[in-house]
């Protein structure tokens, strides 16, 4: 395509088999496959460089890459990725927000998931330590953490052979329960959850995430954006990834190109859209939740703690934020 | 199945080119906090990758067994022959051979049981409360590793390289009043015994309680210092992919064509430290078996060199700078070994004294998801201090640095400092920069 300078396409496969025996009895095995498709395109104008990238992925089988055209899927990418070039930095500052799916995925991930892991809490290295039965997020906020998910990432039991339950972490805006494994269970004194997850055999099980996300409420797309007024549309496609001190409760994303909203309207695209936050303030922020819930994972990437790399799905329907710090030009 | 008869039975079977690649690894680890537990863990992985023509493959196998390595160079080959050719493709790398770097190897550390790191770990611990008795260590990691590669390939070797390195790192946390403070460090050192347990431990102790006032950060523009270890995250993520050959080649840098031109200030000189003494990242030979060298990147602000592997020199017909890097399972990509950004002559208090109002950046996170095509940097800061009049008035935390990298270090770089910290693979000094845009509250 004319303006791309490059392009990497990449198809993504995996086999994860897991067999775990323990002394207490467990004797458990099973087996996944993992594919997914990912298109990297760079954009040259004027000087100016951008690169934006997107995936898709299934715990699926070949019949997921056969379903799908992905030259299409990659000249999308690569138009996108020229249109992006051209886009100004957004604003620097305080922002009110819309996310889309794979944003409040990242978000909550992020900026609350990683809280909520039963080891952290018990540490004291989690800004929720202590905080069980309070009110931590809006009223619509209801959150799950949830092994099976439609298209998320499979994990039916864990790596201490425990069966993965669906945790119920916040339930209209009061935090729930904690992700667990059997450690950290007994500190806690919680259900263990299945939530202990080892990269592999040479690790230790540490409490992960599995599928984490919002659930859905009533707000159509086009409601939310009219009712943002003034902000920004901020968009999963192309985003890199997020990363948070759970300790001081700070976090941060990046997201893809993204839109201004003006006059509760879409507007002009933006790049290099950083995102950061604070944990507490950013869940009691949340004012309008929508009906579309969407759940991704993927082949090319996961979530990384003490070393350890797992493979993660998350989540939600859009969501209008108060207000995040986007940092741009 | 050592490496020389994997590469033989790789010909063999019909392959015109092999080259193996043993990986040995060994790793006692303590994990630090409420929830403690150590590990030993051994692994040898083993990696293959042929040529057929101008047709390539690589597997890799962590089953050494002869039928496990046998199996891996059978793969390999079948892949090859069905893969189709790169018309770039010349050879592998011809020019084996080792460089003298000095010792890179402690014996005590390669062989270090949890009995061995216990004392330093509670040396570790007890100085978070050295440095705040009301601090408490909330995580931290005391880990000592040791890696032995092992090359041949069709023209040569094999070669052998051995390397030892311990970390440890360690989170502190204070409560007071209903409010959370929070800071970690780390010390990084070839042998166990280096390391700097109570330097660290006490930093991170009495810091915590620092933030536990934390405030936040005015939104607006800030000359910023950027501490030694924040030089240290920052430099890789933007120049390790930008002066990688095969970046520029293949359009993915903001740097091809600007060889010889002026990227950064003139008082910024870059050098990729392959064969030093005493340099975490050092090593006698890459992952090609290609000696390494130290190399000038950016002298005095003049982009000099981009960074070679075999593949990469052969498409403009050059000789490899010994910059190979790879995993067991995947194809070599040039990579820096150590990225050193040179200290200047200004002390660190001296970078404080010359800032009027400024930022001075202690910590941040998310560095890596700023983006080197496009130039862009982001980082988010977890921990900093505002400087009034040269001199630190107050801790802070939440904000985004931002802006476009080659501009901070070409226009925006005023004054470079003296503390080199050394860190596994780059070291870098503190920084000042003028007129940084920080987005928060």
């Amino acid at each position: 395509m004319d303006g791309i300078k490059s392009a990497v396409t990449r198809l993504g496969i995996q086999r994860d088999w897991r067999y775990i025996a323990t002394s207490d009895g467990v004797d458990l095995e099973y087996e996944s496959s993992l594919l997914g498709f990912a298109h990297m395109s760079v954009a040259f104008e004027a000087g100016a460089m951008e690169r934006v990238s997107d995936q898709e992925s299934a715990v699926a089988g070949w019949e997921f890459i056969e379903g799908k055209d992905w030259n299409q899927f990659s000249a999308s990418v690569s138009r996108l990725a020229k249109e992006a070039v051209k886009a100004p930095l957004p604003p620097s500052g305080r922002l009110k927000a819309v996310a889309d799916p794979e944003m409040v995925g990242l978000i909550l991930h992020e900026a609350f998931g990683h809280a909520c892991e039963g080891d952290l809490v018990s540490s004291g290295d989690s800004i929720l330590s202590g905080k069980l039965g309070g009110e931590i997020a809006s009223p619509l906020v209801t959150i799950v953490d949830d092994g099976l998910a439609e298209g998320g990432y499979f994990v039916p039991f864990d790596d201490e052979g425990s069966i993965k339950t669906r945790v119920l972490a916040v339930e209209e805006g009061v935090l729930k329960s904690f992700m667990t494994g059997r450690e950290t269970a007994g500190i806690l004194k919680l259900q263990v959850s299945g939530n202990s997850r080892a990269q592999d055999f040479t690790h230790f099980p540490i409490v992960r995430q599995t599928n984490f996300f919002m659930m859905p409420k009533d707000y159509g797309f086009e409601e939310i954006v009219k009712e943002a007024g003034e902000g920004i549309y901020i968009v999963g496609r192309g985003a890199t990834g997020g990363q948070v001190d759970t300790a001081s409760g700070t976090f941060t994303f990046s997201a893809g190109p993204s839109r201004m909203i003006r006059n509760g309207e879409l507007a002009e695209l933006v790049r290099g859209v950083v995102i950061s936050g604070s944990i507490l303030e950013t869940l009691k922020g949340v004012e309008a939740v929508g009906k579309d819930l969407k759940i991704t994972t993927s082949a090319f990437g996961g979530c990384g703690k003490d070393n350890q790399l797992a493979r993660v799905g998350d989540g939600g329907p859009h969501v209008m934020i108060r207000e995040l710090i986007v940092g741009g030009g | 199945m050592d490496v020389e008869k994997a590469v033989k039975r790789a010909v063999e079977l019909g392959a015109s080119e092999a080259e193996a690649y043993l990986l040995n690894t060994a790793e006692t680890s303590l994990t630090l906090g409420e929830v403690e537990a150590s590990k030993t863990v051994r692994l040898k992985s083993f990696g293959i990758r042929v040529a057929i023509g101008k047709s390539t493959a690589v597997v890799g196998t962590q089953d050494v067994s002869d039928t496990g390595i046998e199996s891996a160079v059978n793969s390999a080959v079948s892949i090859a022959r069905v893969s189709p050719p790169d018309p770039r493709w010349v050879r592998m790398n011809g020019n084996i051979s080792v460089k003298e770097v000095g010792e890179t190897f402690d014996k005590a550390t390669a062989e270090a049981t949890p009995e061995d790191l216990l004392p330093i770990a509670r040396g570790l611990l007890d100085a978070v409360k050295e440095g705040c008795r009301e601090a408490k260590p909330v995580r931290g990691f005391l880990t000592s590793r040791a890696l032995e590669v092992i090359y041949a390939n069709t023209y040569g070797g094999p070669v052998e390289r051995r390397e030892t390195l311990a970390f440890l790192d360690v989170e502190a946390r204070v409560d007071e009043a209903g409010e959370v403070g929070t800071y970690s460090d780390y010390s990084i050192a070839r042998s166990y015994r280096k390391l700097e347990p109570r330097k660290t431990g006490v930093e991170a102790g009495s810091r915590a309680r620092e933030f536990v006032k934390a405030g936040a950060i005015p939104n607006g523009k800030y000359g910023v210092i950027t501490l030694n270890r924040v030089s240290d995250s920052l430099l890789p993520v933007m120049l390790n992919p930008a002066v990688s050959a095969l970046n520029v080649q293949e359009g993915r840098s903001p740097l091809a064509g600007k060889i010889g031109l002026e990227i950064m200030s003139d008082n910024v000189t870059v050098e990729d430290l392959g064969a030093s003494v005493n340099t975490l990242g050092s090593k006698p030979f890459d992952d090609e078996g290609h000696p390494t060298r130290n190399l000038t990147i950016v002298d005095k602000g003049v982009l000099e060199t981009f960074l070679y592997d075999t593949y990469t020199a052969n498409r403009e017909g050059r000789e490899s700078t010994g910059n190979a890097s790879r995993g067991f399972s995947t194809a070599p990509r040039p990579s820096p070994h150590h990225l050193h950004l040179k200290p200047g002559d200004a002390t660190f208090e001296e970078l404080l004294e010359e800032t009027k109002n400024g930022v001075l950046v202690m910590s941040t996170i998310g560095e890596w998801m700023s983006n080197p095509v496009s130039g862009h940097l982001n980082a988010t800061i977890t921990h900093a201090y505002m400087v009034e009049n040269g001199e630190i008035a107050k801790p802070v935390k939440n904000g985004v640095v931002s802006g476009n990298f080659y501009e901070m270090f070409k226009e925006g770089l005023e004054m470079i400092g003296k503390d080199t910290r050394h860190d596994y693979g780059v070291s870098a000094p503190s920084l000042k920069f003028r007129s940084v845009t920080i987005a928060s509250k």
